[in-house]
């Protein structure tokens, strides 16, 4: 079967800087796949390239089975595209920005209006769309483009950092809206991400990628089991020879730490909320008296330190934005 | 959808925006009525204008280098387009890159057809005399034309080609001044040096000049001259448009 997206080899170099290295990967159809990684690892280029917006400097990708250097042309066709930054036109009104897209996508009138007004009552803009965009939120612009991928109707999107620098209840609406997205109209989502939660919430598969490589993927559950169990640390009262020998031959927990008063428990075969009352009963059996216990489950955040041996520290996401939105004013000063 | 279809969605776009704020394209009006006013009123160049007022010879020359500096100026629109990211969801929708320049070139055109026509009325209203019916008023607006989408075009390269908005706000400079004194706008080829001369016959704004002048301000049609300055400012607009078409159709590669 044909892959909704694939590369081989994808590589590209600006001068001596490897952008993205020998990426090797695939999403299925209806698929919605996340590249996970710092900023600057290469995430963005990769979208680009996928999106017929740069040209690799070696390697193959495919998307929707068209090669994206020779048929450029028909994966525009089946392809939506929307950049990191809110690229609703601030000097139009925000059915006119709808407007433009569906005529931008060739689509016929009687269908475009129908089309324009289901998307903007979709995303609650139909009240504000006769409204100037300059006045709109930044989550109402980012409602606007989401809008206008619905009225293009891509098979295939591509979104860079869809949710950067929105407060929560919008991400929450935009998580919503391309999962609602993928199962109407069975589109396949490619997106990038440097939140652990919306890889781990949002997408049914995670790639992470690190200076340029790949350095593992799969789904989200799968990579946190791949790093481990969930943990269990527990405070006690009580000889530790005693707690030794209530969890030495616990089943679930496959290895016990000990340090003075406390000890760390791994846990295979079983969620850790559910371990714990069994642990808890037992070490009472035994006279341990437990003070405090803490649950640790795995996160996306063990897995990158675990497949790159470096803590996955994330740019404060609000300094981007708000630089962009204080140079989109000025430049739009400038402009009248 | 075809080419000319592709183009006319990229100019619908820029002439709505356009619309939702008339106002500030008169705003620019202001400094070429005072050049008309001031510089007009002072300067005197007995014999060089072949009998007319010296305001009626440099109403074309001014009119000219106000659209030139509309039309350049159109790259800066482009820049924060590229910098908010819709020029990026413009080059991978399914349309032609020669349709984006073109559709671009041609909203230029109509900005700058809003300005000429309030220009022209103002200029009659100050009582600065030209030869206005239909086909003089459509001869002038064929030759803007021409000539705004091979400055608009060569904006949009500047933009592209250029990284930062300083750098382009730099060598747009260096075009538009220049370009109106090293032309024929504000004085004749004859009264300058032979340096400044010759920089000037191969300056496209003199020929632009050149042929609104002969049937604006003095009414004549005499064919070979006419005929010569349209066909340099064609192809002076020509070229600009394919080598920015090149521009475009590199982003990217």
């Amino acid at each position: 079967m044909v892959h909704a997206i694939e590369t081989q080899g994808l590589t590209k170099i600006y001068g001596n800087k490897v952008a993205v290295a020998d990426s090797n990967l695939h999403v299925d159809d209806r698929e919605i796949f996340g590249l996970l990684g710092p900023n600057g690892a290469g995430k963005t280029t990769t979208a680009k390239m996928l999106a017929t917006l740069l040209r690799p400097t070696s390697g193959r990708a495919w998307v929707g089975g068209f090669d994206i250097v020779k048929e450029r042309g028909k994966i525009r066709k089946i392809m939506g595209y929307l950049p990191q930054q809110l690229t609703s036109d601030d000097t139009l009104t925000g059915y006119e920005n709808l407007l433009f897209y569906a005529k931008l996508y060739g689509l016929s009138r009687e269908l475009r209006e129908k089309r324009i007004g289901e998307a903007l009552g979709l995303v609650g803009l139909r009240d504000s769309s006769r409204q100037m965009v300059g006045t709109y939120s930044g989550g109402m612009k980012r409602r606007l483009e989401l809008a206008s991928v619905l009225v293009s109707r891509p098979r295939i999107l591509f979104l860079d950092e869809p949710t950067l620098g929105l407060d929560p209840r919008s991400r929450r609406l935009v998580w919503d809206f391309l999962k609602d997205l993928r199962d109407s109209f069975e589109t396949t989502i490619f997106l990038t991400t440097n939140y652990m939660d919306e890889a781990d919430k949002l997408c049914d598969r995670v790639a992470i990628i690190d200076l340029g490589k790949i350095v593992v993927d799969g789904p989200p559950a799968r990579l946190k089991e791949s790093v481990g169990g969930d943990v269990i640390a527990l405070k006690m009262n009580g000889t530790q020879t005693n707690a030794q020998e209530a969890l030495k031959s616990h089943p679930y927990v496959k290895h016990v730490e000990f340090a003075n008063d406390s000890a760390r428990l791994i846990i295979e075969g079983k969620s850790g909320e559910n371990t714990i009352p069994l642990v808890l009963a037992d070490l009472r059996a035994k006279g341990v008296e437990v003070v405090s216990v803490t649950l640790h489950k795995p996160s996306l955040d063990d897995v990158f330190t675990r497949y790159t041996g470096k803590r996955f520290v994330r740019e404060v996401a609000m300094g981007g934005p708000r630089r962009m939105k204080q140079r989109a004013r000025m430049l739009r000063a400038v402009r009248q | 959808m075809n080419m000319l279809g592709q183009t006319l969605v990229v100019c619908e776009k820029e002439v709505r925006s356009m619309m939702h704020n008339p106002s500030e394209r008169l705003f620019r009006l202001i400094k070429p009525m005072l050049w008309l006013l001031l510089f007009g009123s002072v300067i005197k160049m007995p014999g060089m204008t072949s009998g007319v007022d010296y305001k009626q010879f440099m109403l074309p020359g001014i009119l000219i280098h106000t659209v030139l500096v509309t039309a350049i100026g159109h790259g800066i629109t482009l820049k924060w387009e590229a910098d908010v990211g819709i020029l990026s969801r413009m080059l991978v929708a399914p349309i032609r890159r020669t349709s984006i320049v073109l559709g671009k070139a041609l909203s230029s055109v109509a900005k700058t057809y809003m300005e000429v026509g309030v220009f022209l009325v103002l200029a009659w209203i100050l009582g600065i005399q030209f030869h206005c019916d239909v086909f003089t008023l459509s001869f002038t607006a064929a030759v803007v034309a021409i000539f705004v989408i091979g400055i608009s075009s060569l904006g949009m390269a500047l933009a592209i080609l250029l990284r930062t908005r300083e750098a382009y706000t730099g060598v747009v400079g260096l075009v538009a001044t220049p370009s109106l004194f090293a032309s024929n706008s504000l004085y004749s080829l004859n009264q300058m040096p032979q340096w400044l001369r010759t920089i000037a016959s191969v300056n496209p704004v003199t020929y632009a000049v050149d042929s609104i002048r002969r049937i604006l301000t003095y009414g004549s049609f005499e064919a070979t001259p006419i005929l010569t300055d349209l066909l340099v400012t064609v192809l002076f607009s020509a070229a600009i448009l394919a080598c920015t078409v090149v521009v475009f159709r590199r982003i990217g590669q």
